[in-house]
């Protein structure tokens, strides 16, 4: 069954083609939103929320761009939004924010290029980490991501390399023996 | 070596970073194999069942630190409040109850913040196709009124049914405001005006707001 019907169905009160949609759509979103937010109680959450926000608006749902689209860009902005609230709260528990934390190198003290990788990647801005995850981590096209985040593919292009050239600043140290 | 071969290093060796980069970069935040579907499942259809969009479940852990959160927010305003007020005894407010009232508070600066922003939004909609810049400040605006609209619902202020629902309802339209893009078509705009109006949420924002809290600076 193809989206315009299967969303016929839905819209028209049919709990078979909801759960039908959702089936074909929950993995990738699960997926996108662990990726950004490495938790797996916090990607469910978005998950969740994401579809059950895209079921309350679907008659909303203008059909311009694919229904994948359209649900992707629903859970970018609950998983961001969740995020930005997490981050706040956690901000206020924490009164002394330790940057090596954040992805600051620190030499010498972090063997594992990959913990040191994911410590600079949560610390790149958001809109670069945006990008980032979803091309370089989740293989989306700057075209998907502009649409899904309603900025043109060449900004989506510039942010994924301003957010490689920040990583390759806080990996430098690395560079030598990773790409040998 | 001429500058055009120093250019094709270079390229060759971005391009090995940025292979590299992306190999070790499957790694972030990976996955599990299996995806929670049942569960997920089963909390959607209990969220559809409630009537409107569930909040996100992030005050399972985080609700003492949100409670802590509206409280030094409420309690800031409440000492700027007695800061400027002359004719209240000093001596009387720190025997006052300080948890009810700072949340009330709280409440209060949310709301017009929300009415504020909602106001913004109408003016701003009223325009033919919209304003670019001002879809964007809106948008912006949206989200750091949605954050706190999240605190106080995850809060003791989100006990009460009447201010629930209606901080429910302003939550649902702060997620399409904060969702605007620069380029949002009309029709964007027109779904938030239309749960706007279906909800009813400024007129009810305003009934919700002490009048004499109307003329408070923002």
């Amino acid at each position: 069954m193809n989206d315009d019907a299967l969303i016929d169905r839905v819209l028209a009160g049919d709990p078979a083609a909801q759960r039908a949609l959702y089936d074909a759509h929950v993995d990738r979103v699960y997926r996108l939103a662990y990726r950004f937010a490495g938790d797996a109680d916090l990607a469910r959450d978005f998950t969740q929320d994401t579809f059950i926000k895209a079921f309350a608006s679907l008659g909303s749902f203008k059909r311009r761009s694919s229904l994948s689209t359209w649900l992707h860009s629903i859970g970018v902005s609950v998983a961001l939004n969740g995020l930005r609230s997490v981050r706040r709260l956690r901000e206020r528990e924490t009164t002394a924010v330790d940057e090596a934390t954040l992805g600051a190198v620190r030499v010498g003290s972090e063997p594992d290029l990959k913990e040191r990788l994911a410590r600079a990647i949560d610390a790149l801005p958001e809109g670069y980490r945006t990008v980032f995850v979803m091309h370089d981590v989740e293989g989306y096209t700057h075209e998907e991501i502009g649409v899904v985040l309603g900025i043109e593919s060449g900004t989506s292009k510039a942010q994924l390399s301003r957010a490689r050239a920040k990583l390759r600043t806080a990996l430098a140290d690395f560079a030598g023996e990773w790409i040998a | 070596m001429n500058d055009h071969g120093n250019r094709e290093n270079d390229d060759v060796a971005d391009e090995k970073w940025n292979d590299a980069l992306r190999d070790l970069a499957r790694d972030y935040n990976q996955p599990p194999m299996i995806v929670p579907r049942e569960a997920m499942w089963a909390a959607i259809v209990a969220g559809q069942r409630r009537g409107r969009p569930r909040i996100l479940q992030i005050s399972r852990r985080f609700a003492p630190l949100a409670a802590a959160a509206v409280i030094v927010l409420a309690v800031g305003i409440g000492i700027g409040r007695v800061s400027i007020s002359t004719r209240t005894p000093i001596a009387a407010k720190p025997t006052t109850p300080a948890v009810p009232e700072a949340y009330a508070i709280a409440t209060t600066q949310q709301l017009l913040q929300a009415q504020a922003l909602l106001t913004a939004f109408n003016a701003n909609d009223r325009q033919a196709a919209g304003d670019a810049k001002a879809d964007a400040h809106l948008a912006s605006w949206a989200r750091d009124v949605l954050s706190n609209t999240r605190l106080l619902l995850d809060s003791p202020a989100g006990a009460d049914p009447h201010r629930r629902q209606l901080l429910e309802d302003l939550e649902l339209v702060l997620v399409q405001i904060a969702a605007l893009s620069p380029d949002a078509a009309t029709s964007d705009r027109a779904a938030i005006a239309h749960t706007l109006d279906d909800a009813q949420v400024l007129p009810r924002i305003k009934a919700a707001i002490p009048t004499n809290q109307n003329q408070v600076g923002l």
